[in-house]
């Protein structure tokens, strides 16, 4: 049969390498101190994290409460300096944005949009703000114009022009990759300012094909069968009408982000994830801490405990230890 | 055919649209993550439904000629089609479970049709 057959998928696209002891999701305070406890404890560490203003940490303004710490800094700035300290036990840290799991396999999978990762353990550390409504128009057009991933789908807006909704690094970061694209990015941030590290601040201001829209929210995603128009309003001005072909979703909420665990694991009526006394979900060697869990109290150095707690439990679960061991002496 | 078969725009109409079994058509392309975490679910799905559908996979980077007649603007986008005519499409990677229910539900409909 002559079915002109295009090219295999070669191995190298599915994107995997090695199998890491631990994969940690979310690089906040939770994530980040686990994984100075596992690396720390010799297990080779991946922590996949959005950015650096993903989470409710990193766009803090000032923290003033964290112990140990009398200075007053910024959260990005505490959550650097637990990243770097995590790095200096080897750690690795990757940008990405986890799209699916496998949890229940006796070896997990991680799926990002830049690739698979695998390991023997996974603690979940995406923290709580995730969006709980959706914008009119949003669910009836995804797939038409209307998409969470630019990398997945820039191609098919070239010298067209789309918008960009959101105020994170993640959201820039893809504004700037469509960029390569489409003929202009309407960016919608819903804040007065950006959240973001400063360069990616600039380099979106000064991209010729940006137009940045400064405290505008996002009401309607407007079309038929396809994304036609977005309506917004921009704070002391009357609502607007812009047509765009794609609309491009990074806006934050305040719900756990689990939507990436697909039914895996039990959660809440609100949404919050169901752990054990080391932080320990139903699914052997998958762990979950921080602003995800019910009953958390948000503070940065609660998270960081319980990512304490949990990467001393990962530790125990992989050498198949009864009880947890604290290192006193290192 | 026990597993998915790459199909480009050329041979488009006479394997998908001329066929005699159901046809899964999953246009995808290496880069993007979410094709990533459907392929193995649909390598499985070829394997299991063997002689009752076909998987057919469009790289979208290489051939997008029928991506675009069908207004794909993200990937992965899942057709389901029989005998030329689309029944059913997903948008965006569905968890295994999800998908092989519509896998069934779409090879009900088609029994029905018949």
């Amino acid at each position: 049969m002559d079915l002109n057959v295009a090219k295999q998928i070669k191995p190298a696209d599915a994107g995997i390498s090695i199998i890491y002891d631990v994969v940690i999701i979310g690089g906040g305070p939770a994530g980040a101190t686990a994984a100075i406890y596992t690396s720390r404890a010799g297990l080779s560490t991946l922590v996949i994290d959005k950015g650096l203003t993903a989470g409710a940490l990193g766009i803090t303004g000032k923290i003033a409460n964290y112990p140990g710490v009398f200075e007053e800094i910024s959260g990005a700035e505490l959550l650097e300096r637990m990243r770097n300290q995590a790095r200096s036990f080897g750690a690795e840290f990757i940008s990405d944005k986890v799209i699916g799991t496998d949890l229940l396999s006796e070896v997990k999978t991680v799926f990002g949009n830049a690739g698979n990762y695998i390991s023997h353990a996974v603690i979940i550390a995406t923290g709580s703000m995730g969006r709980g409504t959706h914008i009119k128009g949003e669910e009836e057009l995804l797939g038409h114009g209307v998409s969470y991933c630019a990398t997945c789908d820039a191609a098919f807006f070239r010298n067209q022009e789309v918008v960009v909704a959101g105020s994170s690094d993640e959201a820039i970061e893809e504004a700037l990759f469509l960029t390569r694209f489409v003929s202009r990015v309407q960016f919608f941030c819903p804040t007065p300012e950006l959240k973001a590290p400063q360069h990616l601040i600039d380099e979106l201001s000064e991209n010729p094909k940006v137009t940045l829209y400064k405290g505008a929210s996002l009401r309607e995603i407007k079309g038929q069968t396809r994304v036609e128009a977005v309506r917004f309003v921009q704070r002391g001005q009357p609502e607007q009408i812009l047509p765009v072909t794609g609309a491009f979703i990074y806006l934050q909420g305040g719900r756990p982000i689990t939507d990436y665990l697909q039914g895996q694991l039990e959660t809440s009526p609100t949404g919050c994830l169901v752990v054990d006394s080391e932080y320990q979900t139903a699914i052997p060697r998958v762990f979950a801490v921080g602003d995800l869990l019910c009953n958390h109290i948000k503070q940065a150095v609660v998270a960081a405990g319980e990512g304490a707690v949990a990467g001393i439990a990962v530790e125990k679960a992989l050498r198949g230890r009864k009880q947890m061991l604290v290192d006193w002496s290192k | 055919m026990n597993e998915p078969v790459h199909v480009t725009d050329a041979a488009f109409e006479k394997f998908v649209l001329q066929s005699t079994l159901p046809v899964i058509v999953d246009f995808w392309a290496p880069w993007c993550g979410p094709c990533r975490m459907v392929a193995p679910i649909l390598d499985r799905i070829a394997k299991e439904q063997d002689g009752k559908l076909i998987v057919a996979k469009v790289n979208t980077d290489e051939n997008n000629q029928w991506a675009i007649k069908y207004g794909v603007q993200g990937i992965p986008t899942l057709f389901f089609i029989a005998k030329g005519k689309v029944v059913h499409k997903q948008v965006g990677a569905l968890p295994e479970p999800n998908l092989k229910d519509m896998v069934s539900r779409f090879l009900e409909s088609v029994t029905i049709l018949n």
